[in-house]
């Protein structure tokens, strides 16, 4: 049986008896793991989905070396988000959280081309797992970090943030995220809301060149009122204070009134 | 703890008083810029479907989204930045939902 992108490397626990692989650097690691009963390469579903090897089943690949897993042990809080092709912010993205007490990443990178994934995998903090075929909806980008978080996650301090979004804390400055999540465990609460605000540049678009700027440069502008409350709603279990993204109503005036929805809950606490 | 349409909504968990806020950095020269050639790809483009709705509805990047007595600049380092994006913003939960109640309550 030959082993494709989907399935997993010769061995004794997957059956598999030829792989075709795009170059040799592997090989030795290959051979030297078929006889250890472990299914390689690394895999993982989303909890809520059937485990199938075929494209769109959400199954991720992670793509570090042997050991990397070590890091998520001593690791106090994480940051997990879902890319494609987010070159320019990646950097920038990094920094920021790194600044503010990330000390581990779990990106699932969608099929990035422009250097992303490369880019990321070249990061000593960061975990990288490739989507098993491309996703364009928000549900295969959700369902990915749903099965980061379910199956890494769990007890620990955790933003869901994905590249371009920035998070922006009661209290500035280095380590701040780390100091917010200790004060939300001390008052016994373990999620937050977090907003998401539009932000844009003063002049025309085509400026905010983030290859060339940092985004909190070449984009400092938002909507004065950039979120407003939708009180026709509340969300399935009917308590949260749902709001709505200014900007894109500004934008596309004719969409359903609630389309752009601004909260999610993108922090979660070691208390669970 | 659980969630639902998308990470908007939630249960099973006991959930902070004040919210906090992304600044959100989607609409780019560098979208506007993949858009065409992901969209004859096929490929999903490099931006959310929310943010390419915006670009489509902006046409080209040369668009300013500025527009006096409507936009406002931010200082992010600024110890006040969080307080001068979600003023008037309700607390996450609605009036009558305490901590024990259905939804954000503690996980049974």
């Amino acid at each position: 049986m030959l082993c494709d992108d989907r399935t997993f490397y010769p061995g004794s626990a997957s059956g598999i008896l030829m792989a075709h692989l795009d170059g040799t650097g592997q090989m030795a690691a290959i051979h030297a793991a078929r006889d250890t009963r472990k299914l390689l390469p690394p895999r993982l579903w989303p909890m809520t989905e059937r485990v199938l090897l075929v494209a769109k089943s959400n199954m991720l690949e992670m793509l570090n070396p042997a050991g990397a897993r070590a890091k998520l042990e001593t690791a106090e809080v994480i940051c997990v988000g879902a890319f494609r092709n987010r070159r320019a912010l990646v950097p920038h993205y990094l920094a920021h959280y790194r600044d503010l007490g990330v000390d581990l990443f779990l990106v699932a990178d969608n099929l990035s081309d422009d250097g992303t994934r490369e880019y990321l995998l070249d990061q000593p903090d960061v975990l990288v797992f490739s989507c098993s075929s491309d996703d364009p909806m928000p549900r295969g980008q959700t369902m990915w970090k749903r099965a980061l978080l379910d199956h890494f996650c769990p007890g620990r301090r955790v933003v869901l943030a994905d590249a371009e979004e920035f998070l922006l804390t009661p209290r500035q400055g280095a380590g701040a995220l780390r100091a917010a999540c200790r004060e939300l465990d001390a008052a016994g609460q373990d999620a937050a809301l977090v907003h998401r605000v539009d932000m844009y540049p003063l002049g025309p678009l085509a400026e905010a060149d983030f290859d060339l700027v940092p985004p909190q440069v070449a984009a400092p502008a938002h909507d004065r009122v950039p979120l407003r409350p939708w009180p026709l709603t509340a969300g399935p279990f009917g308590q949260v204070a749902d709001h709505v993204r200014a900007l894109p109503h500004r934008l596309l005036p004719l969409a359903a009134p609630q389309r752009f929805l601004s909260q999610k809950i993108a922090w979660s606490g070691s208390t669970r | 703890m659980s969630f639902s349409d998308g990470l908007h909504h939630g249960a099973g968990m006991r959930l902070a008083p004040r919210p906090m806020a992304f600044l959100h950095y989607g609409l780019t020269a560098g979208v506007t810029a993949r858009q065409p050639r992901d969209r004859l790809s096929g490929l999903s483009q490099g931006g959310t479907p929310d943010d390419l709705a915006c670009l489509r509805a902006l046409g080209r990047g040369e668009t300013s989204l500025w527009h006096e007595g409507v936009s406002a600049r931010l200082d992010a380092t600024r110890p006040d930045a969080l307080a001068q994006l979600l003023q008037g913003v309700a607390p996450p939960l609605l009036r009558g939902a305490g901590p024990q109640g259905r939804g954000f309550g503690p996980a049974a």
